[in-house]
């Protein structure tokens, strides 16, 4: 019962992923980020109870709370503030872009089938998941032109990261993964505050116009 | 293993005869949910009755410059939505013609529909009507093979294309899920937006030039012509939720003919399509019409989940 | 309240005092003297460390030893050299009307608190807080980058910040992987994510998750420490940071990378052999000394010029790391030592040079600074000698011994490589340094400001004795400390 709930839960954070990769509306691929903190935590909780470990109940509050409420309102504010469009112009077309993903997926698949104990069934689903959200993440920041979608994709690697932690150790210590969600929200506010800046200066949230420094 | 030991003619009838009738109360549904999100009271929910009643009674405008196709439009439409109809399992595991044909012939018989429907609308020589045929064929294009993969992914998992035996073989197989069960269903859900054409993809109530996908098709039609439209679209609907439903939720579908199960998968059924018109409901409300270049992009965000699905299988 | 503690606290409390409003002379002397007593605690820590072996606090999740005590001695003078420096950069631009109080506070704040990050980083013997403290330097930093608010300036922060996080996130997912590699082993609680509880539980890791954790944590740490090819955000921050928080960085941020580094390839040695994050890291400094030749041959700037000399030198001191054997890596810390105490003067010196002509970049400087600006053209000159490795200054003898670690190795055709990278490098190095300063004045007059003998150049010349002096005699205590970290970090042949 509590394998098909993490499946579930990895499949639909993965299939999060690739809707953030067709997207083209801010507003959206925030809510997808969202989404997809709801489904980490799910899986959180799916494996403190099927695992018994309680622990874990906590680090899923702290994600729903951190990654799934108040990091999406937070970019909500900024965008809302900043009032641009909310239009995506990625480097790649769509169509590229899936498939690109579609072959770092395999990629991700392949690799977590060298992992050990748990390898088959669920371990290797929930990491397999991981690994490819981890490589999606990775080209949309390099695809990305809109400076939040920049955050989102690095957003989407941490989330990947986490969903890997769960999948394939028992939970790491809890301080350490408080410390690890603080600066991990630390992070987005400073990078909220640099988008500010950015936006006040260029009058435009398009990271590519980034490029004076060169050599 | 069933066997329907009555003459399967007879209970394609029923079948049909019983989706035809329960077709526009989930449009009105839709409309009713819909309405509500929007904090309005909507029109009531046997509304879509009336109008197919309405449309009836009314004289049916015919262009005189039109052939035989403009006539034959509506009716293959309706008759290959029925003919699909008998295809599909709905409350018991099993589909009354499923020696018949399988997923294949499921997506061919609607896709006929389709066909003749778009010629209808260029026979009239209106600009509206091949604008319409025009996009809603580049839209099927990219999202038949997005639904046949999706169908064949759930057919892995089965282990047959035919749509009975494929939800047999789910039952059988039990609850047991696989990350690609997921994507497929993402995947298919897309598909069943596009083809109901609603929001994101195509507005079903507007009539702006500029927007029209479905719409611009059956512009010129009226009275009975416009009802077996409507009624067909609505049977379509149905179809691809219980669908839907079929591949992805069968838990509830009577194994037996025992009229307690019958009643009981019913019910189910009856619970599992207001919760898929609630999704409807809560995507069409919440996103906004995309331009229509932009919808081949998420058709390929279908495509590509379905490919991924099936890739996912093997993995 | 151990020593320890001490040493970390006083700059965060320094950092709080930054924050706070006040006249200019009180912070100033807050400042000052927050740094010179951190950097006191850090010389009496290694000193504790020297004569009674490993310090530990809160359960061993900090931890001085060898490696850490050396670390804490460099990146505590490094920072109070650079708050030194900063507090007459500071009055200067003060003096031009560029600094508002605001951003003296941040200044202020933002100094005590990197080198508090910084000295965290090197007494974390629990990888997650080792993690946590590389994440908060990168957060202190990035507003430094940032600092005045430009173009270019956000440009360089923003570029900063993302490959920063990315690389931290790699970082974080190798940490886990390792932690998973070694599951069962470890223990409970928070000690499970010791250092030293993963060395004791070393040889029993799953290899290929131990491989895979391995490969992430030493792409993502090397993010941070600037090896290529991860190094892009280098010459942009660098260029755009104030130069006092240049020299922090250059040096201190590249120690701490490096201490990171380190501890992931003593696990991965203990675990499955030396070989594998030898070879990785032999590959990624290659890697870095061969992209940092074109881009310091062909050169448009001067603070850039000193980032892809960082990337060359932390190149080098990769290489020795991988070279390994207890020469080639005595060599890399004699290498980072010298480094520590060299690369302040090259920041401090084209600082300010860059301020009096206000711009870095070559062509509006003009040639022939020596005329202009002979005290700060004087010790860029001498920085240039001793980084790029002449005799009879101490880089040349690192260097030195890590060629010859690696000619006696088996990576002969690498150290052959190194070496000739080496050799083009001074050419080039020289070449642009030398242009810039002894080249014929430009015909029609430059725009600059004429030196005065600031704070800022009083700093610089210190900085330049002390180095020179440390190369001609290293102070014993300091050579016990290189001796102790050799020990923990080459044990392995």
């Amino acid at each position: 019962m509590f394998n098909n709930l993490l499946i579930l839960s990895a499949a639909g954070m993965l299939v999060t992923g690739y809707l953030m990769v067709g997207q083209k509306a801010l507003f959206t691929a925030i809510r997808l980020y969202g989404a997809q903190s709801w489904l980490l935590g799910v899986i959180a909780v799916a494996i403190a109870l099927g695992d018994d470990r309680p622990h874990l109940f906590v680090t899923a509050t702290l994600t729903v709370v951190l990654k799934g409420l108040l990091i999406p309102w937070f970019l909500m504010r900024v965008v809302d503030r900043i009032g641009i469009r909310r239009e995506i112009e990625p480097f790649l077309n769509v169509p590229a872009s899936l498939l690109i993903c579609l072959g770092l997926t395999v990629v991700g698949y392949r690799v977590s089938t060298g992992f050990p104990e748990g390898a088959q069934g669920v371990t290797h689903h929930v990491i397999g998941v991981g690994l490819s959200m981890l490589l999606i993440g990775l080209f949309l920041m390099v695809t990305r032109k809109k400076a939040v979608t920049q955050i989102l994709a690095l957003l989407t690697v941490e989330n990947a990261v986490f969903l890997i932690a769960l999948g394939i150790t028992s939970g790491m210590p809890l301080v350490v993964e408080l410390g690890i969600s603080f600066d991990v929200l630390l992070a987005v506010l400073v990078l909220g505050i640099l988008v500010r800046r950015i936006v006040d200066r260029f009058e435009s949230m398009d990271v590519s116009r980034l490029s004076q420094l060169k050599g | 293993m069933i066997e329907h030991a009555l003459a399967p003619i007879g209970l394609a009838a029923l079948q049909a005869a019983a989706m035809l009738a329960l077709a526009p109360l989930l449009r009105g549904l839709i409309k009713k949910m819909k309405a509500a999100l929007q904090m309005r009271q909507g029109p009531p929910l046997l509304q879509v009755y009336y109008d197919l009643a309405k449309l009836l009674r009314k004289e049916a405008v015919r262009s005189a410059t039109s052939s035989w196709l403009y006539i034959a439009g509506p009716r293959m439409y309706f008759a290959t939505a029925v003919v699909a109809t008998t295809l599909v399992p709905v409350w018991i595991a099993a589909a009354p013609l499923e020696a018949a044909g399988g997923v294949l012939a499921f997506v061919g018989i609607l896709a006929l529909g389709r066909f003749f429907l778009a010629t209808a609308a260029l026979d009239t020589g209106s600009p509206f009507g091949g604008m319409g045929a025009s996009r809603e064929m580049t839209i099927a294009a990219l999202a038949e093979p997005a639904l046949m993969l999706g169908l064949f992914t759930a057919a892995l998992s089965a282990g047959s294309l035919n749509l009975g035996a494929l939800v047999r073989g789910l039952l059988d197989r039990g609850v047991a899920f696989h990350p690609s069960d997921v994507l497929a269903l993402a995947g298919l859900f897309i598909v069943v937006i596009a083809e109901t054409g609603r929001v994101p993809v195509d507005n079903p109530a507007t009539h702006l030039e500029l927007t029209m996908i479905h719409e611009a098709m059956v512009l010129e039609y009226a009275g009975a012509d416009l009802a077996l439209v409507e009624w067909a679209s609505a049977l379509k609907e149905l179809l691809y939720l219980t669908l839907l439903a079929d591949l992805f939720a069968p838990i509830g579908i009577a194994t037996s003919a025992s009229p307690v199960l019958l009643l009981q998968s019913a019910l189910i059924w009856a619970a599992k399509m207001f919760v898929l018109a609630l999704a409807v409901t809560l995507v069409e409300s919440t996103n906004a019409k995309l331009r229509l270049f932009r919808v081949p992009d998420l058709m390929a965000v279908s495509l590509g989940l379905g490919f991924l699905a099936l890739a996912i299988r093997f993995l | 309240m151990t020593l320890l503690l001490l040493t970390l606290l006083v700059p965060l409390i320094t950092a709080a005092a930054g924050a706070v409003g006040g006249p200019r002379q009180i912070k100033e002397a807050l400042l000052i003297s927050g740094l010179v007593i951190t950097f006191a605690l850090c010389l009496a820590t290694a000193g504790a460390f020297l004569a009674g072996g490993p310090i530990e606090q809160f359960d061993a999740a900090l931890r001085v030893d060898g490696l850490s005590a050396l670390m804490l001695v460099l990146n505590g003078f490094a920072g109070l050299l650079s708050g030194i420096y900063g507090v007459g950069y500071l009055r200067r631009n003060e003096a031009g009307g560029r600094v508002t109080p605001r951003m003296r506070r941040e200044f202020h704040a933002l100094v005590p608190a990197y080198l508090f990050a910084l000295l965290l980083v090197c007494v974390s013997n629990n990888l997650g807080i080792l993690w946590i403290a590389v994440e908060l330097t990168t957060l202190a930093s990035v507003f430094l980058v940032a600092f005045h608010n430009a173009e270019t300036s956000l440009e360089a922060a923003w570029k900063f910040l993302m490959l920063g996080s990315l690389g931290l996130g790699f970082a974080l997912l190798g940490t886990v992987l390792l932690f998973a590699a070694a599951q069962g082993r470890l223990g409970e609680g928070m000690a499970a994510l010791n250092w030293t509880s993963f060395m004791a539980a070393a040889p029993g890791m799953h290899p290929f998750t131990l491989r895979l954790g391995v490969v992430f944590a030493l792409i993502g740490y090397g993010t941070k420490a600037g090896l290529a090819p991860m190094h892009t955000w280098k010459p942009d921050a660098y260029r755009e940071a104030p130069s006092s928080a240049g020299a922090l960085m250059a040096v201190g941020m590249l120690n701490g990378a490096v201490y990171c580094l380190l501890r992931i390839h003593l696990i991965s040695s203990a675990a499955v052999g030396p070989e594998f994050s030898s070879g990785l890291l032999l590959a990624l400094g290659l890697l870095s000394v061969l992209v940092a030749v074109p881009f310091i041959l062909i050169q448009w700037n001067l603070k850039r010029l000193l980032a892809y000399s960082s990337i060359e030198h932390v190149g080098i001191m990769a290489i020795g790391f991988g070279i390994g054997g207890e020469a080639g890596t005595f060599g890399a810390l004699l290498h980072m030592t010298y480094h520590t105490f060299a690369k302040p003067i090259a920041f401090f010196s084209a600082g300010t040079l860059a301020q009096l002509h206000s711009s870095s970049n070559f062509e509006t400087m003009g040639a022939g600074t020596i005329g202009r600006a002979p005290v700060s053209s004087v010790l860029l000159l001498l920085a240039t000698v001793i980084i790029t490795g002449s005799p009879p200054f101490g880089i040349f003898f690192s260097e030195m011994i890590i060629l010859r670690a690696g000619f006696s190795s088996p990576h002969v055709l690498a150290t052959a490589v190194l070496l000739a990278a080496l050799v083009v490098l001074f050419c080039g190095f020289a070449y642009q340094v030398g242009r810039l300063v002894l080249g014929p004045p430009p015909g029609d007059g430059v725009k600059f400001t004429p030196e005065t003998l600031d704070l800022c150049l009083v700093t610089a010349i210190v900085a330049a004795i002390i180095a020179v002096t440390v190369g001609f005699y290293m102070p014993n205590p300091l050579l016990d400390l290189i001796r102790a970290a050799t020990l923990v970090t080459g044990g392995h042949s």
